[in-house]
């Protein structure tokens, strides 16, 4: 089946921050926002307490977001119920469009709960691989589908962003 | 001695008005017995259950023989006759008073092997007392169970 | 009262079997419902929304049931996990391992292959081809499968079938082209095979019973059950009797919603040694028409009168030599009271010496007894029709009315009964032959019945150790009057002396039927004391001691008039004691003060142990006294001791020895010992009889019963006569209620 593509409007949406303090580093184009972080672009949604994000040529790349726990939620495409992320530690990267959880992760996808100690969920490509470790397996709670395969999701509204300003 | 005359004896409060409901494999006459001993204890047995505080339930009357003493006739001569009853009572909002119990009695029955139709109605007024001490019994278990509210 | 509910039942499956591997994956039912969510755990997991795939010991929970695999592959569109590299799992009562899995989520089906499985209930394991749990159903198919009780690997016997299909909701096992492996030998092969798989107590089949006896050479039985509907079974039992020729037993079984009923036949063609064809009939039935008018009949037809002495298997005690033919109805009757209707009839058994009396045939009889209290009154009615028939004696009909009215006041501490009755009864006889001029056709005998019965209950507290008793006194008077009427000339159908006991002394006629309306003018004093224990009620210990005073000689008898002028009856003394949870005793006594001996002595010692242990004494001794008394039982003085002594849980021996020292030599003895395994059992038992007890020559017969746990039907042969004959007798894994 195609791999069903992150809503296009996302990519191009602005990435608006909030956090209480921000240290920017113009030549190594690497920010470190500290303090009830918030992240949004389009229906992609992140909070922590310490988000770290890697620009390159003033393009978003990845961030690095650390928190007990950092939050992450999007809405893979306009026919897909939205996915829900946390852990201790989530790397986002919006070039490849994937997502790790790190320690304590847990997804929630279409009502489906995944928790371990790693779980990876690429937005693009809608797969979760999840890695458990000896004592913390993975679990995954699948809801029995009602009669008649996967319920569908309802239409998805474009959000409208506003444009990301960095605060002092 | 010690001994006086016994005093007030009174059923659980909850029996206040009992229905006595005839369950499987019980007979009528055992529910007209239990009605006479509960009526006389101050019970008052209601027909309609609805209208009832608390429902006894007496069920699985079942009488079983042995024999004991082989007459000269090859025959049962001697013969024990067991009794069972099973009785519960439930208040009417459904909780137990008297959990399900069985009660036996027994007696031993002798006969000329020949009087076959003369041991059939001996048998009626054996079953009769069984079923008296069985519902006597049954009265002192819930008089117990009251005393010990 | 009979001893405190048998304790501790025989030993129990899980002592004797090793558990098996499986066991371990059986899942607690906990009643979680299959429709909650399912859920997963694993090392690795990956998922899209059309395939998830784990791997690492998957572990996969759904209400009771659990899988566990190293991989799964889970189909999101059909909801099919694929468990492809091995799988086991359990449900609270069925566990496997299998090489392959696919778990259906949506129907809750389990498909496995080449499947080994075990059962919890009935401890039951083998392996399969393919099995199909269906949850949902509570059925299990199996193809290509084996099912035994044995221990794996170890089955002494074993099923293997084609097709076997476990149904938890009837509790039956039904194997199609099965055949039965014992010790690994192919024995039988049938088309159909039902057999029970949970634990309770149902028939299976194949108990085969092996017996040599003397008059019969060896007797062997296969009985084979047929389970027809969830309502109706039936079994087969042929059986072969070297000296006589081949016999069939058919026993079928009907239970409706407002009916139910037992048939029982044998049929033997030509015995060779009676030279003719026997049989047997046992027909019982019985059915409600409609709320308070239901029926019964019993139906026993026997080919011969020595059939139950050659065929009875000398394991039934024959305890009657009159065959009942009766249809019963009985109307509850909307004003109050019951009306039985009763057709009935005997077949008589003549013995070897003995020419028995046919008794009289009721051609019908109809009683109508009925109570109403109005106010303090209490008003009793009993009325009877009844068509005596005979082929030699004297017929004729009798009408029987009794009204009565009586005063019960009670209170706690005393009770008050006074009661008037008059009893009319008449007849309309027709005596065959010439005796007709010389006797009354129709006599008629009328007299009131006058009765006070009182007595006063006094208590007091009474301490045992730490635990608190209440002692009762209960003094008695009970006085009966009623006038001398002639009866030497009413013919005797249904009538026979009362049963001399102390209930008996409050009865307001010496003889039982109606008959003889024995003359009275007596007081009956008598005392009982009770201990109860104080907290549940429950009675520790009874002795009742009475007797009756004679104002006037007694005239009326079974014959003619006979004067019976002593001043007092026989002493009646009963007691009982339970003592603790294991031994109870009861004894009764009967005392003649004239001539100072007794009539009657009973001693019952009963003591039940730990892990169906039993024990019981019975001692009875009769004396009819010089002249007997008329219609009283043989004079008997005979003990009777029976047991059953677990000695380990594997085997046990069972007892019996019945003496009379009248006939100075034993009436019954038996000894018997169990061997019982994981899945099978062996009983033998050697049995020395005498079929009358004043017999010289004694019967001797040895029987070997060979069941398979699990699978054949309980309560045959051999155990049904431990049934019978020792009371508190438990199969192994049930308990008694004696």
């Amino acid at each position: 089946a195609a791999s069903a593509r992150a809503l296009p409007e996302d990519r191009q949406q602005p990435v608006n921050l909030v956090a209480d303090r921000a240290e920017l580093n113009q030549n190594t184009g690497v920010a470190v926002y500290e303090g009830n972080v918030v992240v949004t672009q389009g229906t992609m949604r992140l909070t922590g307490d310490k988000v770290i994000v890697y620009t390159k040529n003033g393009e978003f790349e990845r961030m690095e977001s650390f928190g007990k726990p950092t939050t992450f939620k999007q809405k893979p495409a306009a026919d897909k119920e939205e996915m829900f992320g946390e852990a201790l530690r989530l790397d986002y990267s919006a070039t490849t469009g994937v997502v790790v959880a790190t320690t304590k992760a847990k997804v929630t996808q279409a009502k489906d709960v995944f928790t371990g100690d790693r779980i990876e969920y690429d937005v693009n490509k809608d797969i979760v691989r999840a890695q458990g470790k000896p004592n913390e397996r993975v679990q995954i709670i699948l809801q029995p589908r009602p009669e008649g395969g996967t319920a569908p999701a309802a239409p998805a509204k474009p959000q409208a962003g506003t444009p990301a300003q960095p605060k002092k | 001695c010690g001994f006086q005359l016994r005093g007030q004896a009174n059923l659980p409060p909850d029996m206040a008005r009992t229905y006595i409901k005839i369950g499987p494999g019980a007979g009528p006459d055992l529910a007209t017995g239990l009605r006479r001993a509960l009526t006389v204890n101050g019970v008052t047995v209601v027909d309609d259950p609805k209208a009832a505080t608390a429902t006894l339930e007496v069920s699985n009357e079942a009488v079983r023989r042995r024999v004991i003493v082989k007459g000269p006739g090859g025959t049962a001569q001697e013969y024990e006759l067991y009794y069972d009853v099973t009785a519960a009572v439930t208040r009417a909002n459904g909780t137990p008073l008297l959990p399900a119990e069985t009660f036996h009695q027994s007696r031993d029955l002798q006969y000329d092997e020949a009087a076959v139709l003369g041991r059939d109605s001996g048998e009626i007024l054996a079953r009769r007392d069984m079923r008296q001490d069985a519902a006597w019994a049954l009265l002192r278990r819930l008089q117990a169970l009251a005393a010990q509210r | 009262h009979g001893a405190s509910p048998g304790r501790g039942a025989g030993p129990e499956a899980s002592e004797l079997c090793e558990t098996d591997e499986l066991a371990a994956l059986l899942r607690p039912d906990t009643g979680a419902s299959d429709q909650g969510p399912v859920r997963y755990e694993a090392d690795a997991a990956q998922s899209t929304p059309e395939r998830a795939s784990l791997s690492g010991n998957v572990e996969v929970n759904r209400g009771d049931q659990r899988l566990l695999a190293p991989r799964l592959e889970l189909d999101r569109k059909t909801n099919i996990g694929y468990a492809t590299e091995g799988a086991e799992g359990g449900t609270p009562q069925f566990a496997f391992r299998a090489k392959k899995a696919e778990i259906a989520l949506d129907q809750n089906v389990g498909h496995y292959d080449d499947a080994e499985y075990f059962m919890g209930r009935s401890n039951a394991q083998g392996s399969a081809k393919k099995v199909v749990d269906d949850r949902d159903k509570a059925v299990t198919d199996l193809d290509q499968a084996t099912y035994s009780t044995c221990k794996r690997g170890d089955e002494l016997w074993q099923i293997r079938a084609d097709t076997l299909k476990l149904d938890y909701n009837t509790g039956r096992g039904v194997a199609h082209d099965a055949t039965v492996a014992i010790g690994g030998v192919p024995v039988l092969y049938s088309p159909y095979l039902s057999f029970p798989i949970t634990d309770e107590r149902q028939s299976g089949f194949l108990a085969p019973r092996l017996s040599s006896s003397s008059g019969n050479g060896f007797d062997l039985a296969l009985p084979y059950y047929w389970n027809i509907a969830p309502n109706q079974d039936a079994t087969l039992t042929p059986r072969v009797i070297t000296d006589r020729g081949f016999q069939l037993g058919t026993e079928y079984r009907y239970l409706g919603t407002r009916g139910s009923g037992e048939f029982y036949g044998e049929y033997l063609p030509n015995d060779r040694e009676a030279e003719r064809d026997r049989g047997m009939v046992d027909l019982r039935a019985r059915g409600a028409w409609f709320p308070g008018l239901s029926s019964s009949l019993i139906y026993d037809w026997v080919s011969d009168d020595d059939y139950f002495r050659d065929l009875g298997n000398q394991l039934d005690v024959v305890d009657t030599a009159y065959l009942q033919r009766t249809f019963d109805t009985t109307y509850a009757v909307p004003f109050g009271g019951v009306l039985l209707t009763r057709f009935q009839g005997y077949q008589t058994l003549d013995a070897p010496d003995l020419k028995r009396v046919p008794p009289y045939s009721r051609l019908p009889q109809m009683v109508y007894f009925g109570g109403w209290d109005h106010g303090l009154l209490r008003y009793d009615l009993r009325t009877e029709v009844v068509a005596f028939d005979h082929p030699t004696m004297v017929t004729g009909t009798r009408f029987d009315i009794e009204p009565a009215v009586s005063l019960p006041l009670e209170w706690s501490y005393a009770f008050v009964r006074p009661r008037v009755a008059y009893r009319q009864t008449q007849y309309q006889l027709d005596y065959p032959g010439n005796t007709g001029a010389t006797n009354d056709t129709s006599p008629n005998r009328g007299a009131p019945i006058l009765s006070l019965d009182s007595g006063l209950i006094f208590e007091r507290p009474l301490g045992f150790g730490d635990s608190a008793f209440t002692q009762t006194l209960e003094p008695r008077l009970y006085y009966l009057r009623v006038p001398y009427r002639r009866q030497g000339d009413i013919p005797v159908f249904d009538t026979t002396l009362v049963n001399t006991s102390f209930n008996a002394l409050f009865y307001d006629n010496r003889f039982v039927g109606t008959d003889r309306l024995g003359d009275a003018n007596q007081l009956t004093t008598a005392v009982s004391t009770r201990i109860i224990g104080a907290a549940d009620g429950r009675e520790r210990m009874r002795l009742s001691l009475g007797q009756i005073q004679y104002f006037e000689d007694r005239r009326v008898a079974l014959g003619a008039d006979q004067l019976v002028d002593t001043g007092s009856s026989d002493l009646i003394a009963e007691g009982q004691v339970t003592l603790g949870r294991d031994w109870y005793l009861r004894i009764a006594a009967q005392w003649d003060p004239h001539n100072e001996e007794a009539r009657r002595n009973a001693v019952d010692l009963r003591y039940r142990g730990e892990r169906g242990a039993v024990f019981n004494i019975a001692y009875r001794y009769s004396n009819r006294g010089d002249p007997p008394a008329q219609g009283a039982p043989a004079d008997t003085d005979q003990i009777d001791f029976t047991g059953v002594l677990p000695v380990n849980p594997r085997w046990r021996l069972f007892g019996r020895w019945n003496y009379s020292m009248l006939d100075e030599h034993v009436v019954d003895t038996f000894a018997g010992v169990e061997y019982s395994d994981c899945c099978w059992a062996v009983r033998m038992l050697g049995r020395q009889y005498r079929d009358y007890p004043q017999d010289e020559e004694a019967k001797n017969a040895f029987f070997l019963e060979f069941e398979l746990k699990g699978l054949s039907s309980i309560g045959a042969g051999v155990d049904q006569f431990l049934n019978k004959s020792i009371l508190g007798y438990t199969h192994p894994g049930s308990t008694s209620r004696y």
